[in-house]
């Protein structure tokens, strides 16, 4: 959900200055300071948001790529020679 | 300044990707080869531990059957048990090949060949002497000859086909005398042989097993894929979305329009009233005495309520309320240890659209 997306509150809020207009009475000073502060909270949470977000995607995509480019199954496996044992021990 | 491809996976792992992908699905390709291939090497092995089970079962019965090559009734079952140990002893021949290098599997392998060979080769023999020419069978090994032979030296006189027979007669009581380990290692030999097989057959069986499941690594992959390019083009979106909200003067903007919003709405309801104002005054067409004035007079209070909403919907009230409310939140802000939201802390630091400078005297 983008920025201003939230119906609820903003149906109320349009509610409210609509019926402003209905008794023909000035829109006050009070309700659009009520508008701006709503709205600059609901903005600093989608950024809130937003970024973390951002961030769960950040890691999402690492550990995918990470994990689709590593080698498949026996590619990188050390060639053994006898046996398993005989194979590590050269190894070291 | 230049900016930096934003993707978050390098091109070296995107090729890397690419790769594997394209060796999964070929892989997936094989599937039917695979399985094709358990089927064949599970029969194969089945029919390798049903001949050493017949041969054991075989080995066990002359071991224990009386003069008559019957079995008593309480070691009929026990045969079977013991000739079981086929299937013990061809696990073991698989454990032992897993275990092994490529190196020793190798020679494993070529050590049968070599039995199989000893094996083929006594089987040929056997079935030479089985049809030896009669007259080589002659010679003196049971054939008619012989028994001429002996009738000749029981009568006192001895022949050269008799003396060649009691030479062979020697040379055949000395090689009885080894054809307990003869035999033993001739069945020792096709035993070997033929578990060696099974083994290897059931290790085969259980490679292609391991193929077969890998090849479910395609469907993952490729739903892997489509999750990758998804969350990459929801990162990409949101990052370009970020870097506008970053911004201050697109806080503004957007503080701007919700406001707008907001008395737009106020207008809609406004232009209700005037209407609604307006139809009312029409439909009075009848007015009773008196109430000319009060109409008058309420219209005039009507109409003066409406100025002063005309008067408030003015821009540049508006303007100065949001200037003022804005100050106001920047003043906050700056009381509350600085902004709120500092500009560009919101883009992933690590490996992602940095800007990075550019040598301007290279340029």
């Amino acid at each position: 959900m983008s920025w201003g997306q939230d119906s609820q509150k903003r149906d109320e809020e349009l509610r409210a200055a609509a019926e402003y207009g209905r008794r023909a009475e000035p829109l006050p000073d009070i309700h659009i300071h009520s508008v701006l502060t709503q709205a600059d909270a609901e903005y600093g949470e989608e950024l809130r948001d937003r970024r973390a977000r951002q961030e769960h995607l950040e890691r999402e995509i690492v550990g995918l790529g990470r994990r689709l480019s590593a080698p498949m199954s026996d590619e990188e496996k050390p060639r053994r020679r006898w046996f398993r044992r005989a194979a590590k021990t050269g190894e070291a | 300044m230049k900016f930096v491809s934003s993707s978050l996976v390098g091109d070296d792992q995107r090729h890397k990707i690419s790769e594997n992908f394209i060796a999964s699905q070929r892989d997936a390709r094989f599937r039917p080869f695979y399985f094709g291939a358990i089927l064949f090497t599970v029969l194969v092995a089945g029919g390798a531990l049903f001949v050493d089970y017949m041969i054991v079962t075989e080995f066990w019965t002359r071991a224990l059957a009386n003069e008559f090559l019957e079995l008593p009734g309480s070691l009929a079952s026990s045969v079977a048990f013991k000739s079981l140990q086929v299937l013990f002893a061809t696990l073991a021949a698989h454990i032992f090949i897993e275990h092994m290098g490529v190196f020793g599997r190798a020679v494993f392998v070529r050590v049968l060949f070599l039995l199989a060979l000893t094996m083929l080769g006594g089987v040929g023999l056997l079935l030479a002497l089985m049809s030896l020419p009669a007259g080589l069978a002659d010679a003196g090994l049971g054939g008619n000859g012989a028994s001429l032979g002996t009738a000749l030296s029981s009568l006192g006189i001895e022949t050269e086909a008799a003396r060649e027979a009691a030479v062979a007669q020697t040379g055949l009581d000395e090689a009885r005398a080894y054809q307990p380990v003869l035999w033993m290692a001739s069945l020792g030999v096709i035993f070997l042989v033929v578990t060696g097989v099974a083994a290897l057959f059931l290790h085969y069986a259980l490679i292609n097993l391991k193929k077969l499941f890998e090849t479910r690594d395609f469907a993952e992959r490729k739903a892997d894929m489509s999750r990758l390019a998804a969350l990459e083009a929801e990162y990409a979106r949101n990052r370009e979305m970020l870097i506008d909200m970053e911004r201050m003067d697109h806080r503004r903007n957007m503080l701007w329009t919700r406001l707008m919003d907001s008395c737009r709405a106020y207008e809609r309801g406004l232009e209700g009233t005037r209407t609604s104002y307006l139809t009312g005054r029409k439909v009075r067409a009848l007015p009773a005495p008196g109430r000319k004035r009060q109409e008058r007079a309420a219209a005039e209070e009507r109409s003066g309520q409406l100025k002063a909403c005309a008067d408030s919907q003015q821009i540049a009230r508006y303007e100065a309320l949001f200037e003022d409310w804005w100050s106001r939140r920047q003043r906050m802000s700056v009381n509350d240890g600085g902004p709120r939201e500092a500009v560009g802390e919101v883009l992933p630091p690590v490996n992602t659209g940095r800007r990075v400078p550019t040598n301007k005297a290279a340029e």
